[in-house]
């Protein structure tokens, strides 16, 4: 008598599905409800944004480096921003300086507002999602006012901002942190000490430090497994070395070090964080200054490259400029983080069922924007 | 022991939930839903101090241009990362009393085709700073519904490319006067490609018979006088003024100049004509 | 109620012509088909109920536009489902895929045979009541799995198997909850169960609080017993915490993915229809049914005064901003209370039996899975298997040996 030969399903998530984050496809093979084997297919939304960098002057990659990571736009044209500015040499006034700052760290708030939101929503939970876009809104109100834009804004200029902020931002961003802590405590209430909250996320995909360290993990994920690398620390850029903050990291308080609760947990400290800099950069900021006086007329390079690396919410954004002279770029690459994030899906998310790779997925923090390009 | 406290804790939690959302049920005028189209949301406006503008709304929705102040310089087209902006202009006429900006510039070119693709447009803004004159501006018009949309006797493949709506015509130019210049130029450009073909076909011409020239000469180092040159050369002159340029659609490398007096404005024009090739030769 | 309804229709001397047994099937239709109408109806409310108090707490404002506040939505959705193209997928098993909405919604509307409104309205007054109630309701896991089966999609495969799986284990509990219940009235026909709750008694026999007597305030295990059967109920509905079968953002809508149109109505339809049942359940066994919570007018006068002072009270001293009532429930309380003292008669038609309490208590406890759907997050499959086999089935147990000893303490039976 021979044993009972049971096959190994091939289930696909397919491109349109609620739960992953954007057009990604996973591959699921399963043994019943316990997954095997986990391979992500990308390239849905791939939008060829390094070929059209090549073709276009520098200023004018800006608006397209917000459209590669939406969710956080002011962070990409940061990035992009200080990469030119190093191979130009540029010095920046104080003022541009401690607004980019602010709306950096802004930008944080937001992204991971959507995170910490979705994730409740693969998980079941649809009211704080509500909650989440509720305090988002109140951000993009602040972005519209500066910028004219509420997602995507093209605000962060080669060389400083487009425009100065209008007279009653700063009153108003002040109004928005005094109302923010307290949503903080009310999500902690409704949402992450939740026991089915805690049962559906700890213990779930955990990730040792050597694993994350091996596949490139940066960001919130790296930082939920212990380990302490946060680049506005170790290698301050801008003038994050004026500000007094705390990294949080994950320590395993529902479960073990590195698991989807601590992963989660983690952007929600570091919300508390970031609400700690823009009050202290809008208590120090610069009353005089002009916005647009460092921005070049024509902005040509000499020939050379640039690394360049930031804090995006999601991890370090890297962008690799090459210049031979000419006011257009000969090559720009993004090194994405939601893309080496997303690659380590596989190895965290072996033998667990099919709800636990959908609560992985919400974990990690992905926008398929970024990772295709 | 752990099991009792396990379920203990775990009501525990759970009714701290429902406290929360207990909190909101019961207080429902607080919502933060407005019900459009009855409320609309205020949109900020500011004043950033540009030249008369008041109070800049920089809601950045629908573009507009003041063609009063309009000089057609082009330097919004060239900003433009979608090329979504198409501008002809024409050396200007005493007929086409072409007039003075707001800022005292006299306006030398006429503009005959200003067209906007809205449907291109990404709102990004870039046209604007650069415009000498202030007169293309972002305005905070969002709403891109219109009536004319209901027609019910279309396909939808005629309604897909029927994107005539969203291209946004500034230019105060009648169409007839826009196909006249359009066609004068045309003209224009053909007896000047008739008069490059014929010089390079004299030249060659020349050339070859320098050539057949130098052989049958052997080693008499001719001294070449500037009348022997004047003699080879061109058969016909045509004094052609640069600023009557091609119309939009070839890719050469000539642009027109910003302000055709100034020659600091030519050698930027060569400059920038050197780097952008590779723009202009993306041009879909 | 069918053969009091017969007997109305012969008393009429234009119809008294026609046989007992043509008026007793005339009657049993129209008896029917009011049934079905209530369900339908109650249906429609529902849906309504639900979008507005999911709005209200997410913040929000729910069907605005179409009826004032919004009113009208659910006929709209209704009218738009039914104009729908009936789409079968080509593998479909067709029979099963045709059949299966269909045993779902027989079963559910079916059970409604047995429930009493009020003490006169009652279709069919079974001795076993209880029993039938619950047997027929299981017929629902059928449907369900025929449906995910017959669509030929591995999702749907997922989720009718998770929901035969969750509904199958979670009937034991709820099965011996009910039984303790049924201990302590000594039997099955619904009718009875509430006729022993009348009266008032004091809190679990003992402390000195006057309550109506009700099952909930019978003794601590019939209390923590109510809250048993509450969640074990959830789970035999499918809703939040424990609807994984439709879970929306995992299986885009389980085993109801391929099911579009009409199809997907029945769906709806069954789903407000076994929620509603098990409100009814909830009510009847534990809440007293269709008795009110007054002895008299008196009581009612004094009951709401002493509700509206503690609402003022609370009002003024707690300041917490989640804690404090807003003005919705004290400008309630305070209107019931005036109109209580100054129109006696209100107090009296307060205090008497009938439809308006059951339907009180139903939309309480409907109130209440909806609270718990908008508030929680989803248990996995293999930690809802763990909550109904490890916690639930054994407080259960439990539960009907400690009524046994509380009856003998209190001197109920004697042995």
């Amino acid at each position: 008598m021979g044993r009972l030969h049971a096959e190994e399903m091939v289930l696909n998530m397919g491109p349109q599905h609620p739960s992953t984050h954007g057009v990604l496809r996973l591959k699921l093979t399963t043994d019943g409800e316990i997954v095997s084997h986990i391979e992500p297919v990308i390239g849905y939304l791939h939008r060829s944004f390094e070929k059209h960098a090549e073709n276009l002057e520098y200023q004018m990659v800006t608006p397209f480096t917000g459209r590669c990571d939406y969710l956080a736009a002011m962070g990409s044209e940061h990035g992009y921003a200080m990469a030119v500015e190093k191979m130009l040499g540029i010095e920046l006034p104080e003022r541009v300086e401690y607004l980019r700052v602010i709306f950096a760290e802004l930008q944080r708030i937001a992204s991971h507002l959507v995170a910490v939101g979705t994730f409740g929503l693969d998980v079941g939970a649809i009211t704080p999602f509500i909650y989440c876009f509720r305090e988002r809104e109140l951000i993009l109100d602040l972005f519209e006012m500066a910028s004219g834009a509420r997602l995507l804004y093209n605000y962060i200029w080669i060389g400083g901002l487009a425009h100065d902020v209008p007279p009653g931002f700063v009153e108003k961003t002040y109004e928005f942190l005094d109302a923010f802590d307290e949503r903080v405590t009310e999500y902690n209430q409704i949402l992450t000490g939740n026991k089915i909250f805690i049962e559906r996320a700890a213990d779930i995909g955990v990730m040792t430090p050597e694993v994350a360290i091996n596949y490139g993990v940066t960001g919130p994920s790296l930082r939920a497994s212990g380990v302490n690398l946060d680049i506005r620390k170790t290698q301050p850029y801008s003038i994050y070395d004026r500000f007094d903050f705390d990294v949080p990291l994950g320590e395993g308080i529902q479960g073990t070090v590195g698991d989807s609760w601590d992963r989660y947990y983690v952007r929600v400290l570091e919300m508390k964080e970031s609400a700690k800099i823009v009050r202290q950069a809008l208590d120090q900021l610069p009353v005089e200054g002009d916005v647009k006086s460092a921005i070049p007329r024509r902005i040509r390079p000499p020939k050379g490259e640039v690394y360049f690396r930031s804090e995006n919410p999601r991890g370090e954004l890297g962008y690799y400029v090459v210049s031979n002279g000419k006011n257009v770029p000969l090559r720009v690459k993004m090194r994405s983080p939601a893309f080496s994030n997303l690659s380590v899906i596989n190895e965290i998310g072996q033998g667990f069922m099919i709800s636990d790779v959908i609560a992985i997925l919400g974990s990690l923090d992905i926008v398929l924007g970024e990772i295709d390009r | 022991m752990s099991y009792f406290s396990n379920i203990t804790n775990a009501v525990g939690t759970l009714v701290e939930g429902m406290k929360v959302t207990m909190g909101y049920f019961v207080r429902p005028r607080e919502h933060v839903t407005l019900q459009y189209p009855d409320e609309v949301w205020p949109i900020p406006s500011r004043n950033i101090g540009v030249g008369e503008l008041d109070t800049y709304n920089t809601i950045r929705s629908k573009l507009t241009v003041d063609m009063n102040d309009c000089i057609g310089c082009k330097a919004c087209e060239r900003a433009c990362p979608v090329n979504c902006i198409h501008i002809d202009t024409y050396k200007g006429t005493p007929e086409d009393n072409l007039q003075i900006t707001s800022n005292g510039t006299q306006v030398k070119l006429l503009v005959a085709n200003f067209t906007i693709d809205m449907s291109e447009c990404m709102f990004c803004d870039l046209c604007t700073p650069p415009c000498p004159e202030d007169c293309i501006t972002m305005t905070p018009d969002y709403q891109f519904i219109s009536n004319d949309n209901l027609k019910t006797d279309v396909t939808p493949e005629e309604r897909w490319r029927d994107r005539d709506l969203l291209i946004y015509q500034f230019s105060k130019v009648s169409e007839a006067e826009r196909q006249r210049r359009k066609a004068e130029a045309e003209e224009i450009a053909k007896a000047k490609a008739i008069a490059m073909a014929a010089k390079k076909a004299a030249a060659e011409k020349a050339a070859a018979e320098k050539a057949t020239q130098e052989a049958s000469v052997v080693e008499t180092p001719e001294i070449i006088t500037p009348e022997a040159v004047a003699e080879v050369e061109v058969v016909e002159t045509i004094d052609i003024p640069i600023e009557t340029v091609l119309p939009a659609e070839t890719t050469e490398a000539t642009e027109t100049p910003v302000v055709p007096t100034q020659s600091e404005a030519e050698s930027e024009k060569l400059v920038e004509s050197e780097d952008s090739t590779t723009k202009e030769s993306d041009n879909g | 109620m069918i053969q009091s309804l017969a007997n109305w229709i012969l008393s009429f001397d234009i119809l008294s012509g026609m046989g007992q047994s043509i008026a007793w099937g005339i009657s049993l239709f129209v008896v029917s088909a009011l049934i079905f109408a209530f369900v339908a109806v109650n249906a429609i409310v529902l849906v309504y109920i639900e979008r507005k108090v999911s709005a209200f707490m997410q913040v929000r404002l729910g069907p605005m536009r179409v009826g004032k506040f919004g009113t009208l939505q659910t006929v709209a959705d209704a009218l738009k489902l039914l104009q729908k193209e009936d789409i079968i997928p080509e593998k479909a098993d067709k029979p099963l895929f045709v059949i299966g909405p269909w045993i779902i919604l027989v079963a559910s509307v079916v059970t409604f045979a047995a429930i009493p409104f009020s003490d006169t309205l009652l279709a069919a007054n079974m001795n076993i009541g209880l029993f039938y109630v619950v047997s027929i309701s299981s017929i629902v896991v059928l449907g369900i799995v025929m449906a995910g089966w017959a669509s030929n999609n591995k999702w749907s495969l997922y989720g009718a198997m998770r929901s035969a799986a969750q509904i199958i284990s979670y009937e034991i509990p709820v099965g011996i909850t009910l039984i303790a219940v049924v201990a302590v009235v000594g039997s099955l026909n619904l009718q009875t169960i509430i006729q022993a709750q009348a009266g008032s008694s004091n809190l679990f026999h003992w402390i000195p609080i006057p309550l109506p007597n009700w099952f909930i305030f019978h003794s601590p295990f019939l209390f923590l017993a109510s809250f048993i059967y509450l969640i074990g109920a959830t789970a035999e509905i499918n809703r939040t915490p424990f609807d994984i079968p439709e879970s929306e953002s995992e299986l885009v809508a389980g085993f109801m993915t391929e099911f579009s149109g009409l199809r997907w109505a029945l769906f709806f339809l069954s789903e407000y229809a076994n929620a509603t049942l098990v409100a009814f359940l909830v009510a009847i066994v534990f809440l007293g049914g269709w008795q009110s919570p007054f002895a008299d007018y008196k009581g009612a006068q004094i009951s709401l005064l002493i509700v509206t002072l503690v609402s003022i009270m609370w009002t003024i001293f707690v300041k917490t901003k989640v804690g404090r009532l807003s003005v919705y429930p004290l400008g309630l309380s305070l209107l019931l209370v005036v109109a209580a003292w100054l129109f006696p008669g209100f107090a009296v038609w307060l205090s008497s039996p009938g439809l308006f309490w059951m339907l009180m208590k139903v939309a309480f406890i409907i109130f209440l899975l909806m609270w718990f759907r908008w508030t929680f997050p989803r248990l996995r499959v293999d930690q809802l298997m763990y909550v109904s086999w490890k916690v639930i089935l054994p407080i259960s147990i439990v539960n009907l040996m400690g009524v046994a000893v509380w009856m003998w303490l209190s001197g109920e039976i004697q042995f």
